[in-house]
């Protein structure tokens, strides 16, 4: 006590106090203007085998966030690469035509710039989702060795801030002797579980993180699951598929199809994060202007605005 | 294994509270030797901002070393901004860590030394005690920027 009353007391205690309120103003100028500059970095990993619909949800989602935002807060394509792919695949999609699979030779991030503002903190990230071949997931879930460590998609995955698990819910239906899902079960938990081994900021960041499982090509899971049920052969679903509203019961059965076929991997995620979600999704099914799942996608595994105090949080 | 994977807990701790350590354990022998009192020469301002200089170029040369996992061409413009602006504020923190020091000598020299000689020195110590957080700040910054992460072995 008498230390302090000896500070304040103190001719010098004025200095202290004009010091202290200076380097205040200078921390949080500082801090303005960097933040502004420098955008935090938020990525977006996304496992999933080839041909299971990652390409095309990551277009379908760039179209929703384009027309709504993140709550309202625009979001803004970076780079001219991003821009030419992302209309090139829309447009692709508008005309119901197959987005081309991506190839060892086109890997590559989509970029985008998100600006959420406030009276107090403005908060500006830089949105990378990760476009790499499925044959990358089948490798980090299925093979290990060192030479894993040194690829890019091993080192993209291990730093990711969230993370999508894509099952394309049409191979479920054609694969009747449930090899896929088994296949799919195994392969996702090993991924997950090769995650928490190897997450550079640990295992308990990493159960905090978004973990979304999707269940893509709901369409073609609804049109071969009403053919099995009309006695059809089931076959392999046209190639170019045609847009419609989707019935709000097929959609609930399709869910609960599919979490009854993945039950034990779902439940093994719930107990392993506490941000993790399922979600139906196809770009062809509609619920009202929206394609099925998109939003929820946006929702969940997007950066949010914090709150002013957790900006004192410097960390994730 | 575990022990060595980078993480941004150990990058803080690698490129700032390793090279900040050496403020608060001065502070805290002069507070202790000084009869337990806090007076204006508890913290010296050359420690802290040679402190800041090699926070600068610490974090300088992580954004140099650390790569992009996939090209962005205007990311590695913004790293390369980045490195310049950390390069800017090492030189002025060690040019203020010279000067000070200087200073320091000068008064402690010359007795009596002149006012207008302390009033000098004491500019320049408000002036390193302000603008010290401007690295620290920036480097917070620049690791969320570029998720770089370092290991301690």
């Amino acid at each position: 006590m008498n230390e302090l009353e000896h500070l304040f007391n103190s001719a010098s205690s004025l200095r202290v106090i004009e010091l202290v309120v200076a380097l205040l103003v200078t921390a949080q100028f500082t801090l303005q203007l960097t933040s502004r500059k420098l955008s935090a970095s938020y990525r977006i990993a996304i496992l999933g085998f080839p041909r299971s619909g990652k390409t095309t949800m990551i277009t379908a989602l760039f179209a929703y966030m384009f027309r709504r935002g993140i709550n309202g807060t625009p979001v803004l394509p970076r780079g001219e690469e991003t821009i030419n792919r992302i209309n090139a695949n829309l447009e692709a999609l508008d005309l119901s035509l197959p987005v081309k699979p991506t190839t060892d030779q086109d890997v590559f991030a989509y970029r985008a710039e998100i600006r959420f503002k406030s009276f107090v903190f403005s908060e500006h990230y830089k949105l990378e989702i990760g476009d790499f071949p499925g044959e990358d997931t089948v490798l980090f879930a299925e093979k290990h060795g060192p030479w894993l460590h040194n690829t890019g998609y091993f080192q993209w995955a291990i730093g990711a801030d969230a993370f999508i698990f894509v099952i394309d819910a049409g191979m479920v239906v054609l694969d009747k002797s449930g090899e896929y899902a088994a296949r799919q079960k195994s392969a996702l938990r090993a991924a997950w579980q090769r995650l928490q081994d190897q997450y550079l900021d640990g295992t308990g960041p990493l159960s905090k993180r978004p973990l979304l499982l999707v269940f893509t090509k709901a369409d073609e899971y609804i049109e071969l699951n009403s053919a099995s049920l009309g006695s059809e052969t089931p076959e392999t679903p046209k190639n170019s598929p045609s847009r419609r509203q989707a019935k709000p019961d097929e959609v609930i059965e399709c869910e609960l199809a599919m979490k009854s076929h993945f039950a034990d991997l779902i439940e093994y995620f719930e107990r392993e994060s506490s941000r993790f979600e399922t979600i139906v999704e196809s770009v062809y099914l509609k619920v009202g202007s929206e394609r099925l799942g998109i939003p929820e996608i946006a929702r969940r595994v997007m950066p949010r605005q914090k709150s002013w105090l957790r900006h004192l949080n410097l960390f994730r | 294994m575990a022990d060595e994977k980078p993480s941004t807990w150990a990058w803080v701790v690698v490129h700032l509270g390793y090279p900040l350590l050496p403020v608060p354990l001065e502070g805290l022998i002069r507070y202790v030797v000084s009869g337990w009192t806090f007076d204006f020469d508890t913290f010296n301002a050359a420690t802290l901002a040679i402190s800041a200089g090699l926070i600068s170029v610490f974090v300088n040369q992580s954004l140099r070393t650390q790569a992009s996992i996939l090209p962005d061409p205007e990311e590695d413009d913004e790293r390369s901004g980045t490195c310049v602006g950390f390069m800017a504020l090492g030189i002025i923190f060690f040019a203020l860590f010279a000067v000070v020091t200087l200073m320091y000598a000068l008064v402690g020299r010359i007795s009596p030394s002149p006012d207008w000689m302390k009033q000098i020195l004491q500019g320049f110590q408000a002036v390193v005690f302000v603008i010290w957080i401007v690295p620290i700040i920036f480097a917070l910054v620049a690791q969320r920027a570029f998720k770089l992460r370092a290991s301690i072995i």
